[in-house]
């Protein structure tokens, strides 16, 4: 029964219509402000994938499959900037077979969205790659320097990839900046405000977050851009794993938004 | 043009839906939670709550909240909601807590404060003694808390204020504290690792809660320290707002059920 629902929800006539809606429903929220800037905590990817008798790969590929299509809703909606947290660096205290199977989906998914005529050209992106990169293996970390440079000078949107991440290390890393470029002779301690440490932030040159969501139901940050969002970000709690986080899941959050901008002006 | 009217109107329309859907379910949740904090009020009751508490799986050591500071409510309402929050805590055995107010009000009277407190536990505890430290960073007892938590005995409560100055600007401060010591020749920049920073702001803030309950109108974290949010478990209550018995023990199922991965 269940393998019928799933091949009734795959049929093209259904795919046809969601895709139609999906444009509808895009045309019409643009008529109004969207949020410029978007996170997402993919989290539940395993436990989707237990819930379905799937091996965790798949789960973390249907994950994947998940952040490309909010990533193009997001894309036409016109949001400026979406970053997602692909990997903390707490999770390499998982096991060599996930972790490397981690980084083998995402080398394909990135060479994916950048392939010739995808994403990544479709609507100008630039990404970051964001986190310790020298604690990814070496090709990858070459993989994610290439695809840096060639879309660093794009202008239509911004996707922070956070891999491995999190936002003490990004904390701790601005502050030693700071603290290189005084030993350098460059900065004095009166210089020193809110603007000149987030300009050594990893996640530097940003809106504001707007909306941070996390699903799984997990309730916490989990060290996911913590100085970002500790200001007025709406952050939404979702009960839903990753993988099942569809479209118009997202959808009514952008209309909440709206509804929220309307009434404070 | 005509689409981009029609696209208008059907977002209005959209809007309007959203918001009649959302009022509706927001007034059903309201119902509920009014029954839900009719059978489970405190009464001012030590053994209630503790009897209520005793169940759950795990406890939190320190928790935080954000409260809000309302015009017609003003101090007083700050004062009685904070009274509250510390006698829960202590009928439920957790001995620390912080409370963030983003203006700073509670900071400015943390004697005043105390003698509230003070005066508010005996509804709950009768004739018991109970000590409660008030502190705020960088006050004298501040320090003072510091060293009697090493040894904090079961009947005091440790209180801990802070404000917005307490969030981003403790961060900035130290920045400049850091950057002073390495023009000094003090420090070198690899010495500045997480485990400095975070026994900097441990000390010179608060340590990190284990829960953090926001009891604000809205869903905002309106600046609560962002280095000590890593981990923290974070309860709201949209049906229920502002400081009430019902959303506090609801906080605390939610702790005692969630599961802690740390990355695995």
């Amino acid at each position: 029964m269940g393998n019928l629902m799933e091949w009734l929800k795959n049929c093209p006539p259904l795919q046809w219509a969601e895709d139609k809606f999906e444009d509808l429903m895009v045309n019409i929220i643009r008529c109004s402000s969207v949020p410029q800037h978007i996170g997402f905590v993919m989290d539940g990817n395993r436990r989707w994938a237990r819930q379905h008798r799937m091996e965790t790969a798949e789960g973390h590929s249907l994950g994947f499959e998940t952040l490309k299509d909010l990533l193009r809703v997001c894309l036409r909606l016109g949001v400026k900037e979406v970053s997602a947290f692909g990997f903390s660096l707490e999770n390499f205290k998982r096991s060599k077979y996930e972790v490397d199977m981690i980084m083998e989906i995402a080398k394909s998914s990135l060479a994916q969205i950048c392939s010739h005529g995808d994403l990544v050209d479709q609507y100008n992106i630039r990404i970051r790659v964001v986190g310790d990169l020298d604690r990814l293996p070496d090709d990858l970390h070459e993989q994610f320097v290439k695809i840096m440079k060639r879309t660093e000078k794009n202008t239509g949107a911004t996707l922070n990839l956070c891999f491995p991440y999190t936002s003490r290390y990004e904390i701790t890393q601005s502050l030693q900046r700071l603290v290189k470029k005084a030993e350098d002779g460059r900065l004095t301690p009166d210089e020193i405000d809110e603007k000149v440490f987030e300009k050594c932030l990893l996640i530097t040159d940003s809106h504001p977050l707007d909306i941070l969501v996390r699903t799984s139901g997990v309730k916490r940050l989990s060290d996911f851009m913590l100085w970002q969002c500790h200001e007025n970000t709406d952050i939404q709690f979702v009960r839903n794993y990753w993988p099942d986080f569809k479209v118009w899941r997202f959808l009514p959050m952008i209309l909440r938004y709206q509804i929220d901008q309307k009434a404070k002006s | 043009m005509l689409s981009k009217i029609c696209f208008r109107v059907l977002l209005c329309a959209l809007h309007l839906f959203v918001r009649l859907f959302d009022g509706t379910l927001s007034w059903i949740r309201w119902t509920q939670s009014y029954f839900l904090s009719l059978l489970y009020h405190h009464h001012c009751s030590h053994d209630l709550i503790r009897r209520d508490t005793e169940s759950l799986k795990k406890r939190p050591k320190h928790i935080a909240v954000i409260v809000d500071y309302s015009e017609e409510g003003g101090i007083e309402a700050l004062v009685d909601s904070v009274c509250e929050l510390s006698a829960w805590c202590l009928c439920s055995g957790i001995y620390e807590l912080t409370v963030y107010e983003k203006n700073g009000y509670l900071k400015e009277h943390p004697t005043a404060l105390q003698k509230a407190i003070e005066s508010h536990l005996p509804y709950y505890f009768g004739e018991l003694r109970i000590n409660v430290n008030v502190s705020s960073p960088c006050s004298p007892e501040a320090s003072a808390a510091s060293t009697t938590e090493s040894h904090s005995d079961q009947t005091s409560l440790n209180l801990r204020l802070i404000a917005r100055e307490d969030g981003r600007d403790a961060i900035i401060d130290l920045a400049r504290g850091l950057v002073d010591l390495s023009v000094k020749h003090v420090i070198t920049s690899t010495q500045v690792n997480m485990e400095l920073i975070d026994k900097e702001l441990s000390e010179s803030v608060i340590p990190e809660p284990d829960l953090l309950i926001v009891f604000s109108k809205k869903f905002r974290l309106q600046g609560f320290p962002p280095w000590h949010l890593r981990l923290c478990e974070i309860y709201y209550d949209e049906s229920l707002r502002g400081v009430n018995y019902l959303t506090y023990f609801k906080a605390l199922i939610h702790y005692s059920d969630a599961e802690m991965r740390l990355g695995h």
